[in-house]
């Protein structure tokens, strides 16, 4: 007999939406989780930095702000105070998963998990107490991940961070990110607004590795337009590294030759790790490699009503991927028959200045796969909104199927980017042709008639926008 | 004989070079055409680029650095108060307008379109006068693309002539800041000048006829911008009217009668007069055609945009509301291809409008308002279940869907918050495609974004949010 229908393992973003829609569907649910509700998304990822970023972009509005007509004295950042607002945000988001979960009649159960049969699991209490046991019909692991280390650069959390430190870091003086993923970047795009001196070292030869070059070369086009120092393909030599009380110097290869950087902070942002060791999946039989607990499409693990959804299935590291996956289970699990979340018609979002936003293919990716592209490409050098908001160099790229003019995929540099995919999303989803998307009337002035006049660019490309 | 020299059949005259004219002249000539363009303007940009969305956007982005510069404590930023430089803030203004319409001239001649600066008159539908500098041309035409667009309108006692009071193509030239303006009229011009004089130090009073701002705009999607405003304004008089205005010795003075029919008499340094725009269709020669204009003066046009004069099309403000660029731009690349022939007419089923205030406000296809209520079901999402709205300080914004009942179809979106404007790009490319909420539902929106609360609209119609429950209709 089982205490409940379903058993969620981690109350992020894909565990708390398992649990909220199974809960909704009349199941008996309880969610096991060791922290806080909200998982890294809202506590050390997604929401604090972006919490931050907005106090970065308004540094950015004021420089730009004299030739407006509007002229500010110099900021003064108040850095308890942004943390404040920062925090201030991620309470009251978590307070408002909490009651949810409260109103939905979910089970909430403080502790770390292990498992000890496929559908078992010992709770060992955060705040001490009796390890208990809980029996339900179905488990989802939905553990997430924790950031990679580097052997040759040892986190120590104040002068080697990853962005779990570095959220409540104040800006440094001088840093080095080590890094040129979404969270380098990101990391380094707020960082030199509010006044660092920024290295941005990426091994692979763009910034952004899995996203479109172009898009990642107006990244760190415009990156290094205000101070920071992209270095790409860039090789840190592992011997070379000093941590002392001076800070952090390492010498790095790049192109041949020897560079030496010196910082006071070093973050390390090289990717993130599925976990999954303290729950100890292969105990109850179910395979894992390293942290990672692989599943097919339907995010079934290898043993029966076993699953695994979000960061720790080995997927795309994304909050939406995790939620769209781990709403997919419960209602599988309820009897409903929803088609599986496309793996390739999710959304990426980054939110540097430019943000770079993104789905479905790229055109390398697209090529790869043995599509027949055409691309269309419309600049915002001549829109009108984004010339008000200083956003000129900004850029839409489309792919799509050359014969059919169906759409495979679309990048998005500039302002309002990680808004504006929105639109591509819907489009994708429900599959409109170029010829569709550019024939949508779009409001003028707004940066998104480019989204549009991309898609003119790939039907036409003799017409130049 | 300027315009004669093309090959026949394919002569088209485009006359007015706003955001009708200049996209009809371009697609046109793309499409192969021989196009003449005619503008009183050197370059192509019309009352759009030149008096109207563009440099009031350009206004309204430096109102929101002054708001935001304000506003930044609450981030942990202080920037004192701010200066403001009025010749800069001018000559960007300016500057924004001259890169645009600039550009447009460029373009005009890469795609050799022929321009001609001056004043249009038809002679009959196969010929135009046009009246330059002192001398007429001839300009022959097999067909003739009428987009002369729309000019303030100052009805009644608004018309009072004097350097106090202001259309909104004056108040845009920002001579000065008024200590006390006042605006007339509760629409989207007044709302989006106010905000501007407001931000720039003026005491902005507005008063609109009718009991509501934005008339004609569901009062949901409104109610999280009239809260703002009421703390930006000075004052907000609703079922008011100006029924007198003089100059005085010290300002305007206006006399205001309330709906109840209480009288008071006030004295501003300025007024701005934003009650509405009147379509250009006078002292064309339309006499000599026969084009036809309704009541109100719009040009009368089939689905193709044809008038009854079968040469002579007519696109844009002219041609009737909704009085919008990207309206006029769409029925441009219509009546070209009308002309080419081809099974073009005008039937978007979502023309989005986006009133460029703080908070935004966005919507396109049927509004609630307009729905017949046994048809619809509503469904909203208050953005302060919206992660991204909070990040952003932003909790008052709104997305609401109208669903069709029965096949839950969506009919219609409506977007109150910061870049509403951009976000309604999917609602309308939903309704142009026939999306049902579930569509909505199961399309995925990165997180954190504000793009999430169309979905979870969508999803809060079916009961699945995972952060916001509603109680059905």
């Amino acid at each position: 007999m089982s205490d409940f229908d379903l058993l969620v393992i981690g109350g992020g973003w894909g565990g708390y939406t398992a649990a909220q829609t199974m809960a909704r569907g009349g199941g008996r649910v309880a969610l096991v989780e060791q922290d806080k509700v909200g998982g890294v998304c809202l506590h050390r990822g997604c929401i604090p930095t972006k919490a931050l970023l907005e106090t970065a972009a308004i540094v950015r509005g004021a420089r730009a702000a004299p030739a407006h007509g509007v002229r500010l004295s110099a900021p003064e950042l108040d850095w308890p105070a942004a943390l404040d607002f920062k925090n201030g945000i991620v309470d009251r988001l978590e307070s408002g998963m909490r009651q949810a979960l409260d109103l939905a009649k979910i089970e909430r159960v403080d502790g770390a998990a292990r498992m000890t049969g496929p559908t078992s699991v010992e709770v060992t209490p955060a705040a001490g107490g009796p390890v208990t046991t809980l029996r339900a019909r179905d488990v989802i692991i939905a553990t997430g991940s924790r950031p990679a280390d580097l052997a040759f650069l040892p986190v120590d959390g104040r002068r080697v961070v990853t962005s779990d430190h570095a959220i409540d870091l104040p800006p440094p003086a001088r840093a080095i990110i080590v890094g040129g993923g979404a969270v380098g970047a990101e990391f380094a795009s707020l960082w030199t607004d509010l006044g660092s001196d920024v290295v941005l070292l990426e091994l692979l030869p763009q910034l952004l590795p899995q996203e479109d070059a172009e898009a990642a070369r107006a990244l760190a086009r415009q990156l290094s337009a205000r101070g920071v120092d992209v270095r790409t393909g860039a090789q840190i030599d592992a011997d070379s590294v000093r941590i002392d009380a001076g800070g952090v110097r390492m010498e790095v290869e790049q192109g041949g030759e020897r560079h030496t950087f010196g910082g006071d902070v070093a973050l390390v942002a090289t990717g993130r790790r599925p976990r999954s060791e303290a729950l100890a999946p292969a105990g109850a039989g179910v395979s894992t490699y390293g942290g990672t607990v692989p599943v097919d499409e339907e995010m079934r693990t290898d043993v029966e009503h076993v699953y695994a959804v979000g960061d720790v299935n080995g997927g795309l590291q994304l909050a939406h991927v995790a939620a769209a996956q781990g709403r997919y289970v419960a209602e599988r699990l309820l009897g409903q028959s929803p088609p599986p979340p496309d793996p390739v018609w999710m959304p990426r979002a980054v939110y540097t200045t430019p943000e770079v936003a993104s789905i479905g293919l790229t055109e390398a990716q697209a090529v790869e796969a043995g599509h027949r592209v055409k691309i269309g490409r419309a600049r915002f050098r001549t829109n009108a909104r984004a010339l008000i908001h200083d956003d000129a160099d900004g850029f839409v790229k489309v792919v799509a199927e050359e014969e059919s003019g169906d759409l495979l995929g679309c990048q998005i540099v500039g302002a309002a980017a990680t808004e504006m995919i929105g639109q591509a999303a819907v489009g994708g989803f429900m599959d409109a042709s170029l010829w569709e998307l550019g024939r949508v009337v779009q409001a003028h002035p707004t940066v998104s008639e480019v989204v549009g006049e991309a898609a003119e660019a790939a039907l036409r490309p003799r017409l130049r926008l | 004989m300027a315009g004669a020299s093309g090959p026949a059949g394919k002569r088209l005259a485009v006359i007015g070079a706003g955001p009708g004219g200049y996209p009809a002249a371009f697609h046109a000539a793309l499409r192969g055409l021989d196009v003449t363009l005619i503008d009183e303007e050197e370059n192509p940009g019309g009352a759009c680029t030149y008096r109207g969305c563009i440099p009031s956007k350009a206004l309204l982005h430096a109102a929101r650095v002054i708001a935001e510069s304000r506003e930044a404590r609450a981030f942990g930023l202080d920037f004192g108060e701010p200066q403001i430089d009025l010749d800069a803030l001018r000559e960007w203004k300016d500057s924004v307008v001259r890169r645009l319409t600039s550009g447009l001239g460029l373009l005009r001649g890469q795609r050799n379109v022929r321009p001609i600066v001056g004043r249009a008159y038809f002679a009959g539908g196969r010929s135009l006068r046009v009246l330059r500098g002192g001398a007429l041309d001839e300009v022959g035409f097999d067909h003739a693309i009428i987009a002369t667009g729309s000019s303030p309108a100052r009805p009644g006692p608004l018309a009072l002539d004097s350097p106090r009071v202001m259309d909104s193509t004056g108040a845009l030239e920002l001579a000065d800041v008024p200590a006390r303006l006042l605006v007339v009229g509760g629409g989207y011009i007044g709302l989006e000048m106010g905000t501007v004089y407001a931000a720039l130090g003026s005491k902005v009073t507005v008063v609109e006829m009718l009991p509501g701002l934005l008339p004609g705009v569901d009062r949901d999607l409104v109610q999280p911008l009239a809260t703002h405003l009421a703390g930006v304004f000075d004052e907000v008089l609703l079922n008011t009217r100006v029924t007198a205005m003089a100059d005085a010795e010290d300002g305007i003075r206006v006399r205001l009668a309330a709906a109840g029919g209480a009288e008071s008499e006030r004295t501003f340094d300025k007024a701005l007069v934003a009650v509405g725009r009147r379509p250009n269709s006078g002292d064309l020669g339309l006499e000599t055609t026969l084009v036809r204009t309704d009541a109100r003066g719009f040009l009368e046009t089939d689905r193709q945009r044809r008038t009854a004069e079968p040469t002579i099309f007519a696109v844009g403000d002219v041609a009737g509301e909704p009085m919008l660029a990207h309206k006029a731009m769409h029925e441009a690349r219509v009546a070209v291809e009308a002309i080419l022939g081809e099974p073009a007419a005008f039937e978007p089923a979502a023309i989005p409008a986006v009133v460029f205030t703080d908070p935004e406000i966005a919507w396109c296809g049927l509004t609630e308002a307009d729905a017949p209520a046994d048809h619809v079901e509503i469904v909203r999402y208050p953005w302060r279940a919206s992660g991204r709205a909070i990040t952003l300080a932003r909790p008052e914004g709104l997305t609401k869907l109208i669903l069709e009942k029965g096949s839950e179809r969506v009919l219609g979106v409506g977007i109150t918050g910061p870049n509403a404007g951009e976000l309604i790009a999917e609602g309308t490319l939903a309704v142009e495609m026939g999306a049902r909420a579930s569509d909505l539902q199961l399309t995925i929106h990165a997180h954190p974004t504000l793009s999430e609360t169309v979905m979870e609209s969508a999803e809060t119609f079916f009961g699945t949010s995972a952060h916001y429950i509603a109680r059905r209709r």
